[in-house]
């Protein structure tokens, strides 16, 4: 998938050399004013991927983003949840929504139809509960079998993220973004320390990597101009 | 881009490396180290039994011992210990019996799905005692890690 995505970018950008016969005036989008152009919606395929071929995971995430220029805002929303059969014939299930706000720099300068290779940051906040049933065994006090459950836990996780989008055919694109998830903070987890947490992954780690595939549909709030073309005297 | 793509796809494969093992310090065993109450120097005792709250089992040393392992209830909030030991009282050997009551807070862990959960006891402290002198917590987790958890000077 990835490949496809980067040979329809340079398939993209080879049409272009070809067909120009005149010399356009590009944008520069280090030049454009600061004002809101245009919105994104989309979602994540993997985690609908995930959500129908894997046992533990079920999921959605709807993202979207305003192109104010060079800066892209952006938020995402979803819901999250995991199954784990544990060891000893004990299970771990969690089920909560998270969010994640933030904004992106265009890296790409020169690019008649916006396409983006991107940095950025997101504050992630997940809302969540957590069961789990555990069998301990000791050798002294015999078996125990308990049933244990987080009710109102709520975390917060910051990401660095990097990505492209690219437009594939008039208002629809596609992208991935890669994040490096960092720094998750939670509370609420008095009965069992979190171990799952929705939106981050694993509490144990100190950083996480997350990958988003994603599809969107822009929505134009102004019609783009396009360039004027100079013809050669 | 072809680096920025190589590099995503090199720190994705490296978050197969960092699966978790199951190499858990979480234990329920108290380490208890035994010291001169006058010179503060490692004692040797020899218990004839150690009964333990929560369980009917009773420990005992073969050998006089400067150290000593004794399981916490683990699904408990605290355990009672009742030492029985031989020591020298006015130059004359006698049987003397202690307790100790230790309270903990303990926190479930679930290491990873096919290692299971753990349960870690922390905040370790002495609530209750019949030791002349009161014994010391110098380590308040328990952990496979430690070398003592408390110091009783006798």
């Amino acid at each position: 998938m990835l490949c496809l995505l980067v040979q329809i970018t340079f398939a993209q950008k080879a049409e272009e050399q070809d067909s120009v016969t005149v010399k356009d005036r590009k944008p520069d989008s280090l030049k454009v004013k600061f004002y809101p152009r245009s919105f994104r919606v989309g979602t994540d395929l993997l985690s609908i991927i995930k959500s129908h071929t894997q046992k533990t995971f079920s999921g959605w995430e709807v993202n979207g983003d305003v192109d104010c220029g060079k800066i892209y805002f952006s938020v995402d929303y979803g819901s999250w949840g995991r199954t784990y059969d544990l060891s000893n014939a004990g299970k771990y299930e969690n089920h909560g929504t998270y969010w994640r706000l933030g904004g992106d720099i265009n890296l790409l300068k020169k690019d008649p139809d916006r396409n983006m290779f991107f940095v950025g940051f997101r504050y992630g906040r997940s809302s969540y509960n957590e069961l789990a049933t555990i069998v301990l065994t000791d050798k002294y006090f015999g078996d125990i079998q308990k049933q244990i459950s987080n009710d109102a836990v709520t975390a917060g996780w910051g990401e660095l993220t990097a990505g492209i989008r690219v437009k594939i055919w008039k208002e629809f694109w596609m992208g991935y973004t890669a994040r490096m998830k960092f720094a998750p903070s939670v509370k609420g987890d008095d009965e069992i320390k979190s171990y799952d947490i929705p939106g981050y992954g694993q509490n144990a780690k100190g950083f996480y990597w997350g990958f988003n595939y994603q599809i969107f549909w822009r929505v134009p709030f102004v019609k783009q101009k396009k360039p004027t073309p100079t013809f050669p005297k | 881009m072809r680096f920025f793509l190589a590099g995503i796809i090199i720190l994705l494969l490296s978050t197969c490396l960092s699966e978790p093992d199951c190499l858990v310090t979480a234990t329920n065993n108290l380490r208890i180290s035994l010291k001169n109450g006058g010179t503060g120097t490692a004692q040797k005792v020899l218990f004839s039994s150690i009964k333990v709250s929560g369980t009917s089992a009773t420990f005992f040393s073969t050998d006089s011992v400067t150290a000593l392992i004794v399981p916490v209830d683990p699904f408990a909030a605290r355990t009672t210990f009742k030492f029985q030991y031989g020591t020298v009282l006015n130059s004359k050997p006698v049987i003397r019996t202690d307790s100790i009551t230790v309270t903990y807070a303990t926190q479930i862990v679930i290491i990873s799905p096919s290692c299971g959960a753990a349960i870690y006891h922390t905040n370790l402290a002495v609530s209750a005692t019949s030791f002349v002198i009161e014994p010391k917590v110098v380590n308040s987790q328990l952990s496979t890690r430690a070398t003592s958890n408390i110091e009783i000077k006798l």
